[in-house]
């Protein structure tokens, strides 16, 4: 383990500490323009970017290992999480730039905080010890807290943001319960190397194992909050709906890549040995999630909140690959990955139609998309049909790779609440295409300006367009991929 | 001398700041019962580290990390309740019914 | 003999604190409630060899932490107390129905042992040679990255809250907010 590879282990969140120092020093001395923010920005993600990918190629598979005193890895995984969720952060502030520009001088501290969520999910996949995880979590929670509110002028964002923080705050106290009675149970709150959690849950036979399920169990809870899976998926529709709507889609997209990343490795590589314990709860979760997410999006008349509940049942469907273990890490990467772009793109499309501050966005406003923008409309009805699961979208493939890992794992009756709940699921995704193509806006309805598109949005868009069909009609190769993408 | 009291006196702490969250309506008093579990967590640490006998001091240093989190998270809340307080003059969250709860 | 005196003293000061957080009315009861368990809180620290981090949360946390949660309270006033009528009538029994069902699961499990994990020597004291020399080897990579956290809550802070001169206000609801409060 020699001294330039230490450093190297955790050059993506130093590239992007600089960036985001350079950012806040160069805003308060020079007063730049906006470009520059741009510049700034998209330096970082991208050595960010290239950092990951160097990790990729070079310590994927054989040739991992943990760096400072065993407190982060370097593996397959985290490289992949990397190389997803630096993009995606890129995305995100184009999509989310008209909103950033907009803001005057605080347009700066904006952008800083996107690229430290960055870091944070990107830390909190990373991490390979518990405080590491919990620092982690709190620099992408906490970054996250504040983007929710950053229209802060508007009294339904400062109100997503307090509701997001509170549960939040209470998710991650829970979290830290579980946590402390884990090393309870265990000693140590390392995950590998030798006196680790792995070590000594593969080595030893616990007798009584009540406060280490204890502990489990609280892990799962503070985690399930944060990936919004039923029963925690409450703040999901409020704060969907509330915050600014440049944000929504990099908060949703980051929040399940962080969230879902941080949870594989924990219940996956750490509590491996305990997966008896654990899958069933998983399972159970997964169904909650499913059917809660299907029936609740039905009943939805906002477009965001009908997405915020439709990303609880995707949630559950993400959950469905991890009852396969260590073995549906590389589905749970693919449906992941995939849903994140285009949860992405449906929300850049919303920020388009509703407005990029604006929280609501009613059924009403999108009546006759399909006449007004033309483009819109289809990007966001492939978007929806991909969601749904509808096959040459990539969401389709998706949900294959999901099911097959489940069903492989023996949990047949959670696969078949799943394909029941995606059937159920195309009535709502249809109902929106429909008010796009066939309804036509009412007499004197107040509708927004029309649809404004940044080219940033426009590259989002395509972007995502492009991927969920490529990965649609040919998944194999990025799912072969994938494969590598485990934990150490 | 065990260490079963100060996990008991954790827990109850804990179960405490757990009630606090669920009933309380305004905001500042939320996140009062939020640190209160937060300081369960820390006695559950620091009480564990004791008895593990960790050479490490993994219970005390993740102590230490975790009031510095909570003195950090303290400062975004607070904020976040005085916006909404310029915006519209209350801090109950119940009142906040723009959306359903 | 002295410690278990000296536990059930402030073991019921924390308790009564911990009820006082939760159930007064009136939010500076609340703050100095939770102050009281933070204290007493850091006399079992200190009976557990943790007098470092004991010190940290008298200084840092019941002192400063508690005084920033005081300012704000007298800022957005403390004047109306608390509104006790429920919007769903059944959140508080099923809220006193879980704390009584988890209390009754930690009394039981309070019977057995609790920690299984592997023990390891005699527990080392902790003072802040032994803290400062583990944080700065095994711990420093989370030591550095709390710095993250220190600018997101500095950043965070100045935008959610400062409201430059000159700025762009007005948001869609054509709600200004009060934009003269520049500092």
């Amino acid at each position: 383990m020699n001294g330039s590879l230490t450093f190297l282990s955790v050059a993506p969140e130093i590239a992007l500490a600089a960036a985001v120092v350079l950012l806040l020093l160069v805003e308060v001395t020079f007063k730049p323009r906006a470009w520059a923010w741009a510049v700034v920005a998209g330096a970082g993600l991208a050595a960010g970017t290239a950092l990951s990918a160097w990790q990729w190629v070079a310590h994927r598979g054989a040739d991992t290992g943990t760096f400072w005193n065993g407190m982060i890895a370097v593996d397959g995984f985290a490289a992949l999480a990397g190389l997803l969720v630096f993009p995606l952060a890129g995305l995100g502030l184009m999509s989310a730039w008209r909103l950033a520009a907009s803001q005057g001088r605080r347009g700066a501290e904006f952008i800083a905080l996107v690229l430290l969520a960055a870091a944070g999910a990107h830390l909190m996949a990373a991490a390979a010890d518990f405080i590491m995880l919990f620092i982690g979590l709190e620099v992408f929670s906490l970054s996250l807290y504040v983007l929710a509110g950053f229209t802060r002028e508007r009294v339904d964002a400062d109100e997503a943001s307090l509701k997001y923080f509170l549960l939040g705050a209470f998710a991650s106290a829970v979290f830290l319960y579980g946590v402390a009675l884990v090393f309870a149970a265990t000693g140590s709150t390392t995950f590998y190397g030798d006196g680790g959690i792995a070590d000594y849950l593969a080595g030893t036979v616990i007798f009584r194992p009540g406060v280490l399920l204890a502990g489990l169990a609280l892990l799962l809870v503070g985690l399930a909050f944060k990936v919004s899976a039923a029963p925690f998926h409450v703040w999901a529709p409020d704060v969907y709906q509330g915050a600014p709507g440049g944000v929504t889609g990099f908060l949703a997209a980051a929040a399940k890549v962080a969230g879902f990343a941080a949870l594989a490795r924990v219940l996956t590589a750490v509590l491996g040995a305990r997966a008896d314990d654990w899958v069933p709860a998983v399972a159970v979760l997964a169904a909650a999630s499913v059917v809660v997410g299907t029936l609740l999006a039905i009943v939805q008349d906002d477009v965001k909140r009908l997405l915020a509940y439709s990303s609880v049942a995707h949630a559950g469907f993400i959950l469905t690959a991890l009852v396969a273990g260590r073995g549906g890490v590389g589905d749970m990467w693919f449906y992941l990955a995939t849903y994140a772009v285009q949860v992405l793109g449906a929300f850049t499309v919303a920020a388009a139609v509703s407005g990029d501050r604006a929280g609501r966005s009613p059924l009403a406003h999108w009546a006759g998309l399909g006449r007004r923008a033309p483009w819109l409309a289809a990007a966001m009805t492939l978007m929806l049909l991909a969601m749904a699961g509808i096959p040459l979208t990539a969401g389709f493939a998706g949900k294959v790779a999901v099911f097959r890992a489940a069903i492989d794992a023996g949990y047949l009756w959670l696969v078949i609440v799943a394909v029941l709940a995606t059937v159920a699921g195309l009535f709502f995704y249809l109902r929106v295409i429909v008010a796009m193509y066939l309804a036509s806006p009412e007499e004197g309805a107040s509708l927004p300006a029309s649809p404004a598109v940044g080219w940033g949005a426009r590259f989002v868009l395509a972007v995502a367009a492009a991927a969920t069909l490529v990965f649609g009609i040919a998944p194999w190769p990025l799912l072969e991929v994938l494969r590598d993408a485990l934990p150490l | 001398m065990t260490v079963n009291q100060f996990l008991i006196l954790g827990a109850l702490l804990f179960s405490l700041g757990v009630y606090g969250v669920l009933v309380r309506r305004n905001a500042v008093a939320v996140l009062l019962s939020i640190e209160l579990m937060l300081a369960a967590v820390n006695i559950n640490l620091v009480a564990f580290g004791s008895l593990l006998g960790d050479t490490l001091h993994t219970g005390h240093i993740f102590a230490l990390f975790v009031i510095t989190v909570a003195a950090a998270e303290v400062g975004i809340g607070l904020a976040i309740v005085i916006l909404i307080f310029r915006n519209r003059s209350s801090a109950n969250v119940d009142e906040l019914d723009l959306m359903k709860w | 003999m002295v410690e278990l005196v000296l536990f059930i003293i402030f073991g019921l000061a924390a308790l009564f604190g911990a009820v006082t957080t939760v159930w007064a009315r009136n939010p500076v009861y609340s703050a100095l409630g939770l102050m009281l368990t933070l204290f007493s809180v850091a006399v079992f620290y200190v009976s557990n060899g943790a007098q470092f981090v004991a010190a940290v949360q008298v200084i840092v946390y019941a002192g400063a932490v508690m005084t920033l949660f005081l300012f704000v309270i007298m800022l957005v006033g403390v004047d109306r107390a608390e509104d006790r009528r429920e919007n769903l009538p059944v959140q508080r029994p099923l809220a006193l129905g879980l704390l009584v069902l988890f209390g009754a699961g930690v009394l039981v499990a309070g019977r057995f042992a609790w920690v299984t994990g592997a023990e390891g020597g005699r527990g080392a004291e902790g003072t802040v040679e032994a803290l400062g020399s583990e944080l700065f080897r095994r711990w420093v990579l989370p030591f550095e990255l709390t710095a993250l956290l220190l600018i997101i809550a500095a950043a965070g802070t100045v935008a959610l809250g400062l409201f430059r001169r000159g700025e762009a206000e007005g948001g869609d609801e054509g709600e200004a907010g009060e934009g003269e409060e520049a500092p």
